[in-house]
């Protein structure tokens, strides 16, 4: 008996070890971690049949996962129109004859729904100085700044995203006959197999483009542009479209700030955003500075950050009663 | 298109095998095809030429249209592959006098058995489901049959990344030993 336990137990580990493997493999095994994975093989011969019945284990989870779906469908079909009395009857008869046999070849049958499906909605929402990376079902990445609101539609024919505030950027999964669509604070942008950054804050609204192609259509009913790799537009208080160079798009996915010739006080609300205290300028002359630098916000406090920026234009940094934090123009000029 | 080119072992393959996640996953995964194909079929110069088939069908897809399940997808073309095979043999058997030892699994009957086979197994991996524990069930579903990613499923049911991963493989492991009873 502990002899037949023992095998047992065996042999579930070298169930386990299979399914870890064919994990690892669908997710893309590391080109170093083939070797192992060729020894771990070699060992004993019947892993290879573990292996297989691995991966036929998909195929056939995804098989029930299509009838499953196809049954919902019929369901969701039968609700908008129900059927007479008598077919009611005889589709649970299909149906009950179906679940008995398990055949997919008649799961699949013609439950054809041109009605697309209910969107599946997911929100998501990043705290003061959370950065996330967010996977949606068909592999588009979403990369959330700090204090973003989003929330993911999926529907079988289009992929909506509303951004209510915040930063988002996006490797878009491919798929031509199912949009993306980015809305945001006065635009709309549409993209394929696309990387790009969406932008809502602080009078900041639009994209910037790092691969690909998007389509910026403002809300006000103004024309689409197409923005490629390196530029990006930007709707204005007025509601006009602004283009312009797209630089150091993305770095705050690796907690980096990195400013390219913008004002200060532009970059102090930008940064403001990481911390509970906010950095705000004074001085009209001083806010209008330019600014040019990259730093890492990894471990940094409000402070740290403030002093950063300050030592960048020339500025002295105050506590102000309210917690914030003021730049102004430094007593002793450098 | 995938470009091919042969490369310094003569074989076929795209000029970036890294380019081509599912070429990598066939690279890895030709050994345990090799078996998978050679113990159904009688005739071991099938065995390179279905590798080559799958080889062939792997390279003339577009790599930017993504593969989910690149395992269950390669097995399965080998699969199909060989029932393709067997009813291109059959065919041919039916008109001519073939010496019965060549037949294989050309036979109707075979093909019929094949049939079986999957509805049992499909009804078998139903019933396995439900047997299995609730948490394993639920992310097993969401994960292998939902396709979403292991990451989405340890935020959609609070468990941690490693909890959702060590969950999908028990559920893996159990159902496949209840699907192919041994």
């Amino acid at each position: 008996m502990a002899n037949r336990n023992h095998m047992s137990g065996e042999q579930e580990d070298e169930d386990i070890a299979a399914a870890r493997w064919i994990l690892a493999i669908d997710a893309g095994l590391p080109p170093e971690r083939m070797e192992a994975f060729n020894a771990w093989l070699a060992e004993r011969p019947e892993r290879s049949e573990l292996i297989a019945r691995q991966a036929m284990l998909q195929d056939i989870a995804k098989q029930a996962a299509r009838q499953s779906f196809a049954e919902r469908s019929a369901q969701l079909v039968a609700t908008r129109h129900p059927p007479e009395r008598a077919q009611k009857s005889r589709r649970g008869f299909l149906f009950a004859g179906l679940l008995a046999t398990g055949a997919i070849a008649f799961g699949a049958v013609a439950l054809t729904v041109n009605t697309p499906l209910p969107a599946s909605i997911e929100t998501y929402e990043t705290a003061t100085g959370e950065v996330r990376l967010v996977e949606l079902s068909d592999t588009t990445r979403l990369w959330l700044d700090t204090r973003t609101k989003l929330s993911a539609s999926m529907a079988t024919d289009r992929r909506d995203m509303t951004l209510t505030s915040g930063r988002l950027f996006v490797e878009v999964a491919r798929n031509p006959r199912r949009p993306f669509i980015v809305h945001g604070a006065g635009f709309e942008a549409r993209a394929v197999g696309t990387a790009f950054e969406a932008t809502v804050f602080a009078d900041r609204n639009g994209v910037a483009v790092t691969e690909g192609v998007v389509r910026l259509t403002p809300t006000n009913g103004g024309p689409s542009i197409d923005l490629v790799a390196g530029e990006s537009a930007w709707i204005t208080r007025s509601g006009e479209v602004m283009r312009s160079d797209a630089r150091s798009i993305g770095a705050w996915r690796e907690h980096r700030m990195t400013i390219s010739d913008r004002r200060l006080d532009v970059v102090l609300t930008e940064l403001s955003r990481y911390f509970d205290r906010p950095l705000t300028v004074a001085d009209a002359q001083l806010a209008a500075r330019r600014v040019t630098l990259s730093f890492s916000i990894a471990d940094l406090g409000a402070e740290d950050a403030a002093h950063i920026i300050a030592r960048a234009v020339g500025a002295d940094v105050a506590n102000q009663a309210n917690a914030g934090i003021l730049l102004k123009p430094a007593t002793i000029p450098r | 298109m995938t470009k091919l080119a042969m490369n310094e072992a003569g074989r076929l393959a795209p000029k970036s095998e890294e380019s081509d996640p599912l070429f990598h996953a066939f690279r890895v995964l030709e050994p345990a095809l090799r078996r998978f194909i050679a113990g159904r079929t009688r005739n071991n110069a099938d065995v390179d030429d279905v590798l080559q088939d799958i080889a062939a069908r792997v390279l003339s897809r577009d790599p930017a249209v993504a593969v989910e399940n690149k395992s269950a997808f390669l097995f399965s073309i080998a699969s199909n592959l060989m029932r393709d095979r067997g009813r291109r043999r059959l065919v041919r058997c039916q008109g001519e006098h073939v010496a019965l030892e060549s037949v294989e699994i050309a036979d109707s009957a075979a093909l019929q058995d094949q049939i079986v086979d999957s509805r049992q197994r499909m009804q078998r991996f139903l019933a396995a489901l439900d047997t299995l524990p609730e948490k394993e069930r639920e992310v097993f579903v969401r994960h292998r049959m939902d396709g979403h990613t292991l990451l989405r499923v340890a935020e959609s049911t609070g468990l941690s990344y490693t909890q959702v991963r060590k969950l999908v493989e028990q559920a893996m492991a159990r159902l496949a030993r209840k699907v192919w009873k041994d």
